[in-house]
């Protein structure tokens, strides 16, 4: 049975009513929620211990034969991974800087994509406790199948493609965990008015991508949440049937 | 001749990859070891990504975390 977004909006809902409950007072109600407590909650509620690490991905290969192909490699390509073993699991950031110093992956993408990444743990386990099969990659041949998908067919696909019966569920399941994870750092309430707002203010054409994109900066800074996805979220003309599930299901109408 | 030039650099080519694969593999296997369940990744490649690109920066990630050579991150 594929992954359907209503799948995704029914689990967050519950989710969401849990972390709340387990959360310490004033966690959920920031303005800018504070990652490493959420990772906290995520461990409460999941049971698995979350090493969150960093390295840069360009670091040189001591082994000879990785390092003759050096020049080959796309460290800046990986922003972020995660090595699951069941109650433990691993969430690397790719901490490799550009020629100017600055961060590949800046701090808002790594706040994100810690909570993302351990979303993954998250997701599995939901699929698991519903006898669902969900697509691991566990050993070598899946886990380069899987990278041949996000590599070359995964630009292909984005969130605003949920549904499609051409979206392989190894590849949506990455975009479940985005998904999530967005809405968990900027709650769906609070975007969905503020959405409603920045469409009625946003002159004589509010769904031109040029007035987004040049015009979600400061709410992308004022959460500390990737702008692109502030960006895909405000233009996705799913967002209402998004937001509209996700209000059955929190509030049970 | 010239011919004879290419093959050998399509057999090179194709024997360099499987090498890849086989470092890949082992990586993977050493985790496998441990237990291993699932292993995801952000992947932000472009239309210039080379094939085999991801795979070798993942193995040496892969190596990284088996050894223990990652920092901890707090925000």
């Amino acid at each position: 049975m594929p992954l359907t977004l209503r799948d995704v909006m029914s689990f967050f809902a519950t989710f969401e009513k849990s972390l709340y409950q387990i959360s310490p007072p004033g966690l959920m109600e920031s303005m800018v929620r504070d990652a490493d407590e959420l990772l906290k909650q995520f461990k409460n509620y999941s049971g698995c211990e979350f090493d969150l690490c960093q390295w840069d991905f360009s670091t040189p290969a001591k082994d000879t034969h990785l390092n003759s192909h050096a020049e080959r490699e796309t460290p800046e390509a990986i922003w972020s991974i995660i090595v699951n073993y069941g109650k433990r699991a691993v969430i690397v950031i790719n901490d490799m800087k550009k020629a100017g110093g600055e961060r590949v992956v800046n701090h808002c993408y790594r706040r994100f994509l810690a909570i993302k990444e351990a979303y993954h743990v998250i997701l599995r386990d939901e699929f698991e406790r519903q006898g669902r099969p969900h697509p691991d990659s566990d050993t070598p041949e899946r886990l380069a199948t899987a990278i041949d998908e996000l590599a070359f067919l995964g630009s292909r696909f984005s969130m605003v493609d949920f549904d499609s019966p051409e979206y392989p569920d190894s590849t949506k399941i990455e975009n479940a965990a985005e998904l999530l994870a967005f809405i968990t750092l900027y709650p769906l309430d609070d975007m969905a008015a503020d959405r409603a707002a920045f469409r009625g203010q946003s002159g004589s054409d509010p769904d031109s991508p040029q007035v987004i994109a040049s015009s979600t900066l400061e709410i992308a800074e004022k959460r500390k949440v990737p702008q692109h996805y502030v960006d895909v979220l405000y233009r996705w003309h799913r967002f209402d049937e998004l937001y509209l599930l996700y209000k059955q299901f929190k509030d049970g109408y | 001749m010239a011919n004879a030039a290419r093959s050998e650099d399509i057999l090179a080519a194709r024997n360099a990859g499987s090498k890849l694969y086989e470092e890949f593999s082992a990586e993977v296997k050493k985790h496998v070891a441990r237990g291993l369940a699932d292993v995801k990744m952000q992947v932000m490649a472009g239309h210039d990504t080379p094939p085999g690109g991801v795979m070798r920066t993942v193995s040496k990630v892969l190596r990284a975390v088996y050894e223990n050579k990652t920092e901890p991150l707090k925000f």
